[in-house]
């Protein structure tokens, strides 16, 4: 379970708080989306519940961990065991290929499994692109590698920053498809940050993210 | 049209400052790259300045009037003659041979004596321009003798810091250093040098010495009037050379063009950086109408002006580094050379103007590069365009390797030699910019796939190589010359060794100043030799007795020999019917074994002096023999028939019965075992090329350097892959380590091309460049040892620039970092 309670975050130079007391629990194996306008935290909080920053106040425990770390290491072995990040801006690595740039997460936990691998590309539909250069990659293409790389090493933990912000119509339907049947399927726990009502709606709970707290009411 | 370029402006000058690495990373190359330049060019400067003040004629080597005989020596009332006569360029001088004592020196205040050094009485008031007026340094005004001077090797070896003492119980000052003074002499004012005991009566003048030249007709007129118990004698033939060899002064040079290759890889790969950071924006810049050329001009007008910022900063802050070093220089080349190293002022604006030189290079090249990839450049994806083609890649190579081959091949003068040095270098650097990225790729092929950082660091290593390769260019071009010259070094290392071994084949040696007579009846055990002085065409030749025994036999290598037969050849050389010769002679007149060649008229001593004592003659070469570090020409000659008593050489070979015969001589002179001998002669070897090693290894540090700063760099591009890495759960140090293996693996990967390539320079150094400016070459010796030492150096060079830079690496993962352009 995900547990975060009455979290503050106030950057240096903003005249208001980007969270506070920002509070939700999302059980294990379930899913969360989360929509906002553009700069109203919605990447702060993914950040903080993966533990690459800290909050100002309040606590985050996920599982057994509670944020922040006591050590780095405690930090990099979480990361590394336990959680899958889809970044923003994909963030390949430029200098591998797709199949060892999804491959990274699993070989980095010893986890490895080649056959789980093609099965995930298959699902995104990105089979072919095995031995492509990352740097040669379309946008959609990228976004589809940085999902399968967050999920082949079979996480407790998925943390998807617009996993669809890419793609058209067809491919976004069916990658949220792809990455909301894996998570169930490993009993994954999936924190959605979107922009896309969609992707959003599939979660088993829906939230808007205003003025720093989140909310179950979609906006007027 | 202003607007445009006020717009164009604008957007560079918010490029640099969104970005100030970039602007940074060019005054940093350039300082790095002219500091270092101005550095070398200065030490190689003050080395050749202070190197000419050597090489200048004597003052007291000049035209002199000595006695006949010893009978009737030269007086006071001749010296006022011969002044009187209107002969004021002559001076008087007088000899004291007895020992000095030094009262203290840096190693031992216990007193030490200072053999073979005269004290030289010379009349400084008729010559007051002869000793340098200025104040003497603290140590002399701190003594309370006489003013003293000498030779600055001199000096260096006395190394006496309190006191010199006489004999006569007199005390001197420790000398001045003084360029041009004879060797083992120390100099005082004939006021000085007569007191106490010493009077002229006593100690009488030695000879009238002519400070000044005197004309033919004047050397006339003096012969003709001077009373009969006085002889004169003209001005040496062969005026003394500075003991800095040939040999140091083209190294010293070679380093100077290699740094300056070295800087102007840096500032090119430096500018070539900050245009590809750039490209993208240039791409938008030229899509929304902004011409090539007038985005190119703004580049390099850019670029100019972080040049003419930096390349001033760069040569002072070379100054500056030369001048902190310039008393360590000084003592080294004085003691290791016995010449002088000046500090190089006046060669400022030459070394100024130089680094602008390079930089305006740098430009014109990073003009040449970027015109027609600006012309094209309207998208990205038109400036991906693959590299050349596998074919075209190895033609490429076979053309370079096959026009250097020739190059080298075909090179029969030092300019050509040298020309095929340059060549091999910038056919290495072609095979580097071809072949770097291909050979990474391959070894990304080969990582292993379950070591995920192992194959992300190969991976981005080979990434990397393309934008890096004009860094390993520099980097490579230093190395190689590193480990070119230390196999060369090494290899001429052994040679002499061999060379010392085999000719030092007496146990001990004899140096007296005691008359050849004084051997008379010590004709068992002893070998005299005999100098003299000769020409062969024009070239001026060192004549030497040799004996023709067994034993003799054994200690001179012949490299070539008459018909290929070594007993053949012996017999010619004991019947006086054929001579030996040196390489030098040998490649200088192009003379083999089996010719005929005229060996002019032979004068005892150094220097061509009274009459001859053997006439001109034709002579068989009946053999050659290889004699390192000798910059003359040499000819052997049968000690039966090469023997004159003016020709003694004050060295003898000693073969005594007992061990303890040796002890013998030791009241005659000073004897050295041949083994400490010969250590003392490898020492001043090894000590030879203490200088340009560390002008090599300063070249390879700012080669390394501007490596590992290009390569940090570009770091910054993969910045945001960093923090990726981390957020996908790599530690810290593993990200260091990632970092530290891709700098190291690049510089392996250098090495490991820059290794064979310095092995054919070495080659190229000692066959043709050896041959042809020092008329000597020898076998090159490949040491694994001195291999990995250069190899390992450069490696220690990278990893210690990188320690600083990867300590500060953050250990912050920012999950909104943009993708790297």
């Amino acid at each position: 379970m995900i547990s975060i309670d009455s979290i503050s975050k106030h950057f240096e130079g903003q005249p208001a708080p980007v969270l506070e007391h920002l509070s939700v629990e999302v059980a294990d194996g379930t899913s969360l989306s989360i929509r906002g306008a553009s700069g109203s935290g919605k990447s702060t909080l993914l950040s903080l519940i993966a533990g690459f920053d800290t909050p100002d106040r309040g606590t985050i425990t996920i599982g057994r961990h509670a944020l922040p770390f006591s050590d780095s290491k405690a930090a990099d072995n979480f990361r590394r065991d336990e959680l899958g990040v889809v970044f923003q801006s994909y963030n390949l690595i430029d200098c591998l290929n797709v199949w060892d740039n999804i491959a990274f997460t699993s070989r980095l936990k010893g986890n490895a499994d080649d056959e789980y691998q093609h099965h995930i590309m298959h699902l995104l539909a990105i089979e072919t692109l095995a031995k492509k250069p990352a740097h040669q990659l379309s946008g959609g293409e990228q976004q589809r590698v940085a999902i399968a790389r967050a999920l082949v090493h079979k996480p407790t933990l998925v943390l998807a920053d617009e996993p669809t912000g890419n793609l058209d119509e067809a491919t976004s339907e069916m990658v949220a498809s792809a990455l909301y049947q894996t998570c169930a399927s490993l009993r994954t726990t999936l924190v959605v940050v979107t922009h896309s009502n969609d992707v959003a709606d599939r979660a088993n709970m829906l939230r808007w993210l205003r003025h720093g707290q989140l909310s179950a009411d979609a906006p007027c | 049209m202003l607007n445009r370029i006020k717009l164009l402006l604008l957007t560079l000058l918010a490029m640099a400052r969104r970005k100030p690495w970039e602007p940074a990373l060019i005054i940093v190359a350039v300082i790095i790259a002219t500091a270092g330049l101005s550095s070398v060019w200065l030490i190689n400067e003050g080395a050749r300045q202070g190197d000419i003040a050597s090489d200048a004629p004597s003052p007291l080597a000049g035209a002199r009037i000595v006695a006949s005989k010893s009978t009737s020596p030269l007086t006071r009332q001749d010296y006022v003659a011969v002044r009187k006569q209107g002969f004021t360029q002559f001076i008087a001088t007088s000899e004291d041979s007895r020992s000095l004592v030094c009262t203290g020196s840096e190693i031992s205040d216990e007193p030490s004596v200072l053999r073979n050094i005269t004290l030289l009485g010379v009349d400084m008031l008729a010559a007051p321009s002869l000793m340098p007026s200025a104040a003497p340094p603290a140590r002399q005004r701190a003594a309370t003798g006489m003013t003293t001077f000498a030779a600055p090797g001199v000096v260096a070896d006395i190394n006496c810091l309190t006191e010199i003492e006489r004999q006569t119980g007199d005390n001197l000052a420790p000398p001045l250093p003084v360029n041009g003074l004879p060797d083992n002499t120390v100099i005082i004012s004939l006021a000085g040098f007569y007191t106490g005991t010493v009077t002229p009566q006593s100690q009488p003048l030695t000879a009238l010495i002519a400070v000044a030249p005197i004309s033919e007709s004047d050397a006339k007129q003096l012969k003709d009037n001077l009373p009969a118990h006085l002889v004169f004698e003209p001005a040496s033939a062969i005026i003394a050379k500075g003991n800095l060899s040939e040999s140091f002064r083209l190294n010293l040079w070679a380093m100077g063009v290699l740094m300056g290759v070295v800087a102007l890889f840096i500032v090119i790969n430096a500018m070539l950086l900050m245009y590809r950071s750039r490209l993208p924006v240039a791409i938008r810049l030229r899509q929304l109408g902004v011409s090539a050329r007038l985005l190119q001009a703004a580049l390099v007008g850019e670029l100019a002006v972080y040049c003419l910022i930096s390349t001033p900063i760069g040569v002072f802050t070379g100054l500056i580094v030369t001048r902190q070093l310039t008393p360590v220089l000084q003592q080294t080349f004085a003691a290791l050379f016995d010449s002088a190293f000046v500090s190089p002022s006046p060669f400022l604006l030459t070394t100024l103007a130089g680094a602008f030189v390079i930089a305006l290079g740098a430009l014109t090249v990073f003009s040449f590069i970027t015109a027609r990839q600006l012309t094209g450049a309207l998208s990205v994806s038109a400036l991906r365009k693959p590299g050349p083609g596998m074919l075209t890649r190895i033609i490429l190579s076979l053309v370079a390797v096959s026009t250097t081959t020739l190059l080298v091949w075909l090179a029969n003068s030092t300019l050509l030699a040298l020309i095929s040095v340059a060549a091999v270098l910038l056919a290495g650097c072609l095979l580097i910019i071809l072949w770097l990225p291909a050979i990474t790729q391959q070894l990304v092929k080969i990582s292993p796939a379950h070591k995920p950082l192992l194959r992300y660091i190969i991976a981005s290593t080979s990434a990397l190589s393309g934008k890096t390769r004009l860094a390993v260019c520099a980097f490579f071009i230093a190395l190689s010359a590193n480990i070119g010259m230390n196999v060369m070094t090494d290899s001429f290392r052994q040679a002499t060794a061999d060379w010392l071994s085999q000719r030092l084949s007496a146990p001990a040696y004899l140096y007296t100043e005691q008359p050849h007579t004084a051997f008379e009846n010590r004709v068992k055990g002893v070998k005299l030799v005999y100098e003299g002085f000769s020409n062969v065409g024009q070239i001026s030749v060192e004549i030497r007795s040799f004996p023709g025994d067994d034993e003799a036999q054994q200690s001179l290598a012949l490299s070539e020999v008459i018909n290929n037969d070594t007993a053949q050849a012996w017999q010619l050389f004991a019947q006086g019917k054929g001579v030996f010769i040196n390489q030098q002679l040998a490649f200088r007149e192009h003379l083999q074994a089996g010719q005929n060649m005229t060996l002019g008229p032979v004068f005892t001593g150094r220097e061509r002096r009274g009459s001859p004592v053997m006439p001109a003659a034709a002579v068989v070469v009946a053999g050659i023999y290889p004699d390192y570090g000798n910059p003359s020409a040499q000819v052997m000659l049968p000690i039966s028939r090469y023997s004159p008593p003016g020709g003694f050489a004050g060295v003898v070979a000693l073969y005594p019965e007992t061990a303890g015969a040796i002890s013998q001589y030791e009241e005659m002179g000073t004897v050295y075992i041949t083994d400490d001998l010969i250590d003392l002669s490898m020492q001043t070897f090894d000590r030879t090329f203490v200088v340009t090693d560390a002008l090599n290894v300063a070249t390879l540090l700012v080669a390394g350097l501007s490596f590992a700063i290009s390569i940090s760099v570009l770091m910054l591009d993969i910045k945001p892959q960093l923090s990726v890495l981390r957020g996908m759960g790599v530690y810290q140090w593993q990200i260091k380590l990632a970092l530290l293996s891709q700098y190291m693996l690049f510089c392996l990967i250098t090495a490991l091309l820059a290794l064979p390539f310095g092995i054919f320079l070495a080659w190229v150094f000692i066959a043709r460049v050896n041959r042809y400016a020092f008329y000597w070459v020898y076998t090159m010796e490949i040491s694994i040892g001195v291999l990995l030492q250069s190899v390992l150096l450069s490696m220690l060079v990278v990893f210690v620039v990188l320690l600083l830079p990867l300590g500060r690496v953050s250990p912050k993962v920012d999950l909104r970092q943009e993708a790297a352009l």
